[in-house]
C-alpha cells in the first residue's frame, strides 16, 4: 500500500476519531463527569422531607380521594380522568389503597435516609404517579413541582451521599448531570413563568403584586389598606420580580459556564445575590399566602447549587454547631 | 466512545428534553411540545408553568349549590359556606383538596367544563349517601372583584359587592349520575345507611 493509499484511508478514520474524542469530552464535562454526592444527598433529604410532609396532608381522606368510596369512582373516575395512568384506577378496595399508602410512607421515609435509595425512590414515585393520576383535580400548581422533582430524583443515584446506604457501602460519585438537570427545571419554571406574565399588571400599572396579596383564596391576611399603602413599595418589586424570573435562565447558563471554566476568579458568581433574593421572595411568598408545600420544595431545589465541597462544609459546619449544643449543658452540669 | 457511555449521556438528555420541550412556543416548534407534553401527562407530569399569568387573579368567585329535592323542597349544600365565611383569610389547615377542584370547576362560567360536569355529579352520589338525591342541583356563581390599590389608598373597601349569576343544572337522576349514585349504593351500603 502507498503511502497516498494509507493517507487516504487513515486521514477520515484518524478524522472520525478526533471527532469522536472531542465529543467524549464534551459529555463528559456536560452531562458524565463524576463529583462527589454530598450536595445531591442534600437535596434528595430537603426535597423528600417536603415530598414526606405533604404525602402525609393525605392522611385520614387516602380511601375518600383514591378508593370506591370516593364518590367518583369505577368506570366513571376513568372516564372522567382518561389521560392519566394510575395504580388506583384498578386496585380500588379501600383497604387495598390504604396497604399501598402505608407501603408509599415508608418507601419515603428510606428515601429520605437513604436506605435501599433506588426502589424505595420508585415505589414512592409509583404512588405520587398513581395518586395524580387517580384524582388530578385535588392537585394545584406546587404539587406539579412535587411531581417533577419526585421524578428527576428517582432516575438520579440520589443515595449514593449522605445517606445509610452510603454509609454502608462508602460514599460513590455521581454524575453532574443530576444536579445540573435539577438547576435546569428551575430555570424552567422560573423563566416559563416569567415570560408567560404578559399581562397589564406585570408591566404597566405593576399591582400585580398587591392583586396576589388580596387575593381572600390564599391569603393569609386581611389587610388591603395596608398594601394599597405600600403600592409604592410593591409596584417596583411586581417589577424586579418578573424580570428576576425571566432571567433565571440566563443565570442558569452563566452559573454553568462558570462552572465548565473551571470557576475562574474573573467570573463573578452570580449565585448569592440570584439565589438570596429568591430565597427572600419564597420567604416573604410563605408568610403572605397560602401556597402548599411550594417554597419549601423551591428553597430545598436551590441546595443543588451549593458545589460538593460547600455542601461538605455546609453538613461539617452543622455538626459542629450540634455537637456544641450538645456538650453545652453537660459542662454546665 | 464507549456504548455504554452514550446510553448513559442519552438519560440525561431525554430528561432535558422532558423538561424543556413542553415550554417551548407551538409557534415556533410545532407539534412537538404537545407531544411531549402529552406523553408526560400520562404520569401526571405537567411542565406548564402559568402562575399569575398573564395577570394575576383580579376577582374570585365561589360556586353556590342548591339541591331541589324529590318532594319539591330546596336546600342549600356545604359548598354555599364558602360564599358566606370565605372572604376573610386562608390558612393551610382550613383547606382540603376539595377546593382545588371546586376551583377548577368554576372556571369558564359561560362554556362547557368536564371538572364542573364531573364535581356536580360528585355531589349528587355525596348527597346520596346523606339521604334522599336531590334531583336537581342548580349552580350558581358568586364573584367578587378586587378593588385597585389606588381606589382602595382614597377610601374604598378591598373587594367589590358580590355578583351572582346563574352557571349550570345537574340533574342526579339522569344518566351518568343515576347510575353512578346505584353502584355507590352496591358498592358502599354502609355508606347510605341512613337508619
Amino acid at each position: 500500500m502507498t503511502t497516498a493509499e494509507r493517507r487516504g484511508r487513515g486521514g477520515p478514520g484518524r478524522h472520525l476519531g478526533r471527532i469522536d474524542r472531542i465529543l467524549d469530552r464534551i459529555l463528559d464535562r456536560v452531562w458524565l463527569a463524576p463529583e462527589d454526592p454530598t450536595a445531591l444527598g442534600l437535596v434528595r433529604i430537603a426535597v423528600v422531607a417536603v415530598l414526606t410532609a405533604s404525602l402525609l396532608t393525605h392522611v385520614g381522606a387516602v380511601s375518600e380521594y383514591f378508593s370506591h368510596a370516593s364518590p367518583l369512582q369505577g368506570e366513571w373516575a376513568r372516564e372522567a380522568f382518561p389521560s392519566r395512568v394510575s395504580l388506583f384506577f384498578w386496585i380500588e378496595q379501600p383497604w387495598a389503597v390504604r396497604a399501598i399508602f402505608a407501603l408509599g410512607v415508608v418507601a419515603h421515609l428510606l428515601w429520605l435516609v437513604g436506605r435501599f435509595t433506588g426502589p424505595a425512590s420508585v415505589v414512592a414515585w409509583l404512588l405520587w404517579v398513581s395518586m395524580s393520576g387517580r384524582s388530578p383535580l385535588l392537585y394545584s400548581l406546587p404539587d406539579q413541582l412535587q411531581m417533577a422533582m419526585c421524578t428527576l430524583l428517582m432516575v438520579m443515584p440520589s443515595g449514593r451521599g449522605v445517606s445509610l446506604d452510603a454509609r454502608r457501602h462508602g460514599p460513590r460519585p455521581v454524575p453532574v448531570w443530576c444536579r445540573r438537570l435539577l438547576m435546569i427545571q428551575l430555570a424552567a419554571m422560573y423563566t416559563a413563568t416569567g415570560v408567560l406574565k404578559s399581562g397589564a399588571t406585570w408591566h404597566r400599572d405593576h399591582t400585580a403584586l398587591y392583586y396576589s396579596l388580596v387575593n381572600p383564596y390564599n391569603r393569609h391576611f386581611d389587610a388591603a389598606e395596608l398594601f394599597a399603602g405600600l403600592q409604592w413599595m410593591l409596584g417596583p418589586m411586581t417589577a424586579v420580580v418578573v424580570w428576576w424570573e425571566t432571567l433565571f435562565a440566563a443565570f442558569v447558563a452563566l452559573h454553568a459556564v462558570r462552572s465548565l471554566l473551571g470557576r475562574p476568579r474573573w467570573f463573578p458568581d452570580l449565585r448569592w445575590p440570584v439565589l438570596g433574593f429568591g430565597v427572600l421572595m419564597h420567604l416573604g411568598i410563605q408568610g403572605a399566602l397560602y401556597v402548599a408545600w411550594f417554597s419549601p420544595l423551591v428553597l430545598s431545589v436551590y441546595f443543588a447549587f451549593l458545589t460538593p465541597d460547600e455542601a461538605r462544609r455546609a453538613i461539617a459546619r452543622t455538626r459542629v454547631i450540634f455537637a456544641h449544643r450538645h456538650r453545652r449543658p453537660r459542662s454546665g452540669s | 466512545m464507549k456504548p455504554l457511555r452514550l446510553l448513559h449521556a442519552l438519560v440525561p438528555t431525554a430528561l432535558l428534553v422532558g423538561i424543556v420541550a413542553p415550554v417551548l412556543p407551538t409557534a415556533h416548534f410545532g407539534p412537538v411540545p404537545g407531544a411531549v407534553a402529552r406523553a408526560l401527562l400520562l404520569v401526571s407530569i405537567k411542565q406548564s408553568w402559568a402562575m399569575y399569568a398573564p395577570d394575576p387573579q383580579r376577582a374570585h368567585t365561589y360556586m353556590e349549590l342548591e339541591a331541589l329535592y324529590p318532594d319539591g323542597s330546596t336546600a342549600p349544600l356545604e359548598e354555599s359556606v364558602d360564599v358566606e365565611r370565605g372572604w376573610g383569610t386562608t390558612w393551610a389547615w382550613r383547606k382540603t383538596r376539595m377546593d382545588i377542584w371546586r376551583f377548577y370547576a368554576n372556571f369558564h362560567p359561560a362554556r362547557r367544563n368536564d371538572n364542573r360536569t364531573w364535581y356536580l355529579r360528585l355531589v349528587c352520589v355525596r348527597e346520596a349517601r346523606r339521604g334522599e338525591p336531590p334531583r336537581k342541583i342548580t349552580m350558581h356563581q358568586v364573584k367578587r372583584r378586587f378593588t385597585p390599590p389606588a381606589k382602595v389608598a382614597a377610601g374604598a373597601p378591598g373587594l367589590r359587592d358580590p355578583v351572582r349569576q346563574l352557571v349550570t343544572v345537574a340533574y342526579c337522576n339522569a344518566s351518568p349520575a343515576r347510575e353512578m349514585i346505584e353502584a355507590d349504593r352496591r358498592l358502599n351500603p354502609e355508606l347510605h345507611d341512613h337508619g
